[in-house]
C-alpha cells in the first residue's frame, strides 16, 4: 500500500499525488529519509563563515547526527563526527576556537585538529598512558566526507554519492557565470529561523514561483507571474527563475557592485534553486544567497539565511547600508513564507489528505522533488536498507 | 606535604575557574614534587594530568612533559 503511494508520486504529474502524510509527520519515515535523502546525497551542514579562523570549530546538530566542523591551520575544513571514540562522549559542545588539542571531557582523551588521537591518559592505568589494546593510529575521530563550494559546507554522510563536481555538475555548468570568490554581508546578513515543519516543505516552498502573487504581493508590481520560468533537473535540482530581478538601489541610484563577467541575461534575470536535499540558493548580478535546512525531526527545521557578495562587505564600508537593507528585505520576503510551511504540516495531521495534487503548469518543480525523494526512498527499500 | 596542600587546593580553584593554562602549571609542579620525593608512579599521574590540559591549551610546555613521560616508560 505505502510502495503503491511512492509510485503515484513518481508518476507523471498530470496523475501524481505528492508525498503521503507521513513522510511529514512519522518518526520513523523521519529515519528512512534521513538516511536515503539526507545521508546518502550531498548535504548542506554549514558555511565557512561559521569558522572563519584555523582553529575555529562549530558543533552541527545534521537530523540528530552531531558534527563537528574545523577549520585547520592549513585553512582547510575538515568535518568529524563529534563523538569520542573512548565512550562516545560529545567532544565539543559550543562554537569554539581549539588553541590545542580536541580534549573530549569525559576521560580527557586529546585528538588534534587534524583528528588523529594524540593522548590516552591513564588508559594503562593511573599514569600509564599507553596499552596495547588500544592504537591510536585506529582511533581517530570519524572523518565525514566532505566540499566546500561557495562558502557552503557540504557533507556526505555515506561516503558512496559521486563526487560533489559530479553531483552538482548540471548546477555548476548552469551558474558557471557566479563561480567567483564570495564574501559573506556580515552579521544582519546571516538571519536563523526555527520553523515548525518538515524540512522539505520548505524545499517545496522554495522551489515553485506558483504562489508569489498570493504569498509575496509585493512583487507582483513589478516581476509578474509570467516573468517567471520553471528550473527542472529531475534527479539533481529544480526551481524557478525570474526575468525581471530589480536591484536595490540607494537614495542617489547607487547600486551594489556585480560579480564580474556576467553575460546580458543576469542584467535582469534572478535564479532560485534548490540542489536536492537541503540547499535553497538564489543568483542574482549583485549578490547571492544560500538557505540550508537542518532537520530538527519530522516536524521541526532549522533554517540558515545566508547572503553574499562579490566584494570583501569590511573593505567597503560605503555599501554598508544598502547590504543592511537587502538583508532586511529578503528577511522580510523569507519571513512572509513561514506561515505557509507550518500551516502544511499541520494540514499534514490531517488523515484525510492524500499527498495532494500538482498542478501541471505550475507545479513541476515541487512535483520533480517529489518524485527524486520518492524514488530514493524506493531504491532504498529495494536494497532492504530501510 | 604543606606545599601539596597548596598546589591540590589551587588546582581545585583552577578547575572551578577553568583555567587550562594554570592547571597544566599546577599538576606540573605537584609532579615534580612527587618525582623529586621518589614518588615515580604519583609524579607520573600529576604528569599526565598537566600533560593533558598542556596539550589542549596549545602550550609549549606538553613537548617537554611527554619527553618526561616518555624517559619515565609512561608514554610512547
Amino acid at each position: 500500500m505505502i510502495q503503491q503511494a511512492l509510485a503515484m508520486v513518481t508518476g507523471p504529474i498530470e496523475t501524481a499525488r505528492g508525498l503521503p502524510n507521513e513522510h511529514y509527520t512519522d518518526p520513523r519515515v523521519f529515519e528512512e529519509e534521513r538516511k536515503a535523502l539526507l545521508f546518502a546525497n550531498w548535504a548542506a551542514v554549514g558555511i565557512g563563515n561559521d569558522i572563519p579562523q584555523p582553529g575555529d570549530a562549530m558543533p552541527v546538530d545534521f537530523a540528530g547526527m552531531p558534527l563537528l566542523l574545523i577549520r585547520g591551520h592549513d585553512g582547510d575544513i575538515r568535518v568529524f563526527q563529534n563523538t569520542c571514540r573512548h565512550r562516545g562522549m560529545i567532544l565539543i559542545e559550543e562554537k569554539c576556537n581549539l588553541r590545542g588539542t580536541i580534549r573530549c571531557p569525559y576521560h580527557s582523551w586529546c585528538y588534534n585538529i587534524d583528528g588523529s588521537l594524540r593522548a590516552t591518559p591513564h588508559v594503562g592505568g593511573p599514569g600509564m598512558n599507553f596499552d596495547q589494546h588500544i592504537d591510536r593510529k585506529k582511533l581517530g575521530l570519524f572523518a565525514v566526507r566532505s566540499h566546500v563550494w561557495r562558502d557552503i559546507i557540504f557533507v556526505n554522510v555515506s561516503d558512496r554519492a559521486p563526487p560533489f563536481e559530479e553531483y552538482a555538475s548540471e548546477l555548476l555548468h548552469r551558474w558557471k557565470e557566479h563561480c567567483h570568490p564570495v564574501y559573506h554581508g556580515g552579521a544582519s546578513s546571516g538571519f536563523t529561523f526555527d520553523v515548525a515543519c518538515n524540512w522539505k516543505l520548505a524545499v517545496e516552498n522554495f522551489c515553485e514561483s506558483y504562489h508569489l502573487p498570493w504569498i509575496h504581493p509585493g512583487l507582483n508590481s513589478y516581476s509578474r507571474l509570467e516573468d517567471h520560468y520553471h528550473i527542472e533537473k529531475p534527479g539533481r535540482f529544480a526551481g524557478q527563475g525570474t526575468r525581471v530581478y530589480r536591484q536595490i538601489e540607494g537614495e542617489n541610484g547607487e547600486c551594489l557592485p556585480d560579480f564580474e563577467n556576467l553575460s546580458e541575461f543576469w542584467n535582469e534575470g534572478a535564479e532560485y534553486i534548490a540542489l536536492f536535499p537541503n540547499l535553497l540558493m538564489g543568483a542574482q548580478r549583485d549578490h547571492g544567497f544560500a538557505i540550508i535546512l537542518l532537520p530538527q525531526g519530522p516536524g521541526r527545521t532549522i533554517e540558515r539565511n545566508e547572503i553574499y557578495y562579490s566584494f570583501d562587505p569590511a573593505a567597503h564600508p560605503e555599501y554598508r547600508d544598502l547590504i543592511e537593507r537587502n538583508a532586511v528585505q529578503w528577511r522580510s520576503v523569507l519571513e512572509e513564507d513561514i506561515f505557509v510551511i507550518e500551516g502544511m504540516q499541520r494540514g499534514r495531521h490531517g488523515p484525510l489528505f492524500d499527498g495532494g495534487r500538482f498542478s501541471p503548469k505550475m507545479d513541476g518543480p515541487t512535483h520533480i522533488f517529489h518524485s527524486w525523494a520518492a524514488s530514493r526512498i524506493v531504491k532504498q527499500r529495494g536494497n532492504g536498507d530501510a | 606535604m604543606v606545599m601539596l596542600d597548596r598546589i591540590e587546593k589551587a588546582i581545585l580553584a583552577a578547575h572551578a575557574a577553568g583555567n587550562g593554562q594554570a592547571m597544566a602549571e599546577l599538576y606540573a609542579e605537584a609532579a615534580q614534587h612527587m618525582l623529586s620525593n621518589g614518588q615515580i608512579e604519583r609524579g607520573c599521574f600529576y604528569l599526565t594530568q598537566g600533560y593533558v590540559f598542556a596539550l589542549e591549551e596549545g602550550l609549549a610546555s606538553a613537548s617537554g612533559i611527554h619527553t618526561r613521560l616518555v624517559e619515565l616508560g609512561h608514554e610512547i
